[in-house]
């Protein structure tokens, strides 16, 4: 029984999808968020994409077990004429 | 020297409405339609710096169609907390028609604008040099927004826009208008203070 129990709590934290906070810098209209929503959204490893304009933070969640290394969020950020200023990253389930 | 810069200034031109350059891959139709002008673009973005793109114009003054193919470059952004600021710059050529005539006509320009989520700036001079004429175009715009709202919110902005075509009209025609946009597309219209209506659109894609 507690192997069962182990198994499952282990499936279900590796099944955790992750949530990164990415603040961004000179996002001033809908039209340049559009392009971050467009961009991050096409990454085959993100589910959603949520732009707060007010936050200045682009609030991407990952599919299950995966992930979106620094380095492509900050290519897109500085593709889409944005500065990226910091990544915060937390689990999710 | 002051001479050399006036007139770098006044021989630029650049594209009448949007920002000529925009994210990587991205895809703008933008259109215009004023009484001393009438412009529609298509341009791609191969950088958040460079793009290239096919425009059509015409001069209700003067009955002339231009087809021209330009590219447009990001020179500097400015990048800040609550705001930003760009400067481009434009370059192209293409044919000019006129009574079943045709010339050679280059484009150029110069862009400046400022923006907040309440206040809007720009300053631009756009430039069409052909061999028997050479317009050359000055705007200015100022806006600002009653309130601000997010990416799916409906914007709105008051703005007043003032224009001169030089070698055609040679007035100034200020134009108050209203602009609105909703995710990735822009509409303005207005009624300058001749009584000449105007109507422009930007599409992002």
């Amino acid at each position: 029984m507690k192997k069962i129990v182990f198994l499952l709590s282990f499936l279900a934290m590796s099944a955790q999808a992750e949530v990164i906070h990415v603040k961004v810098q000179g996002m001033v209209c809908s039209l340049c968020s559009q392009g971050l929503t467009k961009k991050f959204s096409a990454e085959k490893t993100v589910s959603n994409v949520k732009v707060d304009m007010d936050e200045k933070m682009v609030t991407i969640t990952t599919k299950p077990e995966q992930t979106v290394n620094d380095q492509t969020i900050k290519t897109i950020v500085e593709d889409n004429g944005v500065a990226l200023v910091s990544i915060h990253r937390m689990n999710h389930e | 020297m002051k001479k050399i810069l006036t007139l770098i200034l006044f021989t630029l031109g650049l594209e009448v409405f949007g920002h000529p350059v925009t994210y990587k891959n991205g895809f703008e139709i933008s259109g215009v339609n004023m009484s001393a002008i009438r412009d529609y673009q298509a341009t791609y973005s191969f950088t958040s710096h460079l793009a290239s793109g096919t425009r059509y114009v015409y001069f209700p003054l003067t009955k002339q169609t231009l087809y021209l193919g330009q590219g447009s470059w990001l020179i500097k952004k400015f990048l800040f907390d609550e705001a930003q600021g760009n400067i481009y710059t434009t370059l192209g050529g293409g044919r000019s028609y006129e009574n079943d005539e045709s010339k050679g006509v280059f484009t150029t320009g110069l862009e400046a604008d400022f923006e907040t989520r309440r206040i809007y700036t720009s300053l631009k001079f756009s430039g069409f040099h052909a061999a028997s004429y050479d317009y050359q175009m000055v705007q200015g715009r100022v806006g600002f927004a009653p309130y601000v709202t997010g990416f799916d919110g409906i914007h709105t902005w008051f703005m007043v826009q003032g224009m001169t075509l030089r070698n055609q009209e040679n007035k100034v025609e200020i134009t108050p208008m209203l602009r609105f946009f909703y995710q990735n597309v822009l509409w303005e219209v207005g009624a300058s203070t001749r009584g000449n209506m105007m109507f422009n659109f930007m599409v992002h894609y």
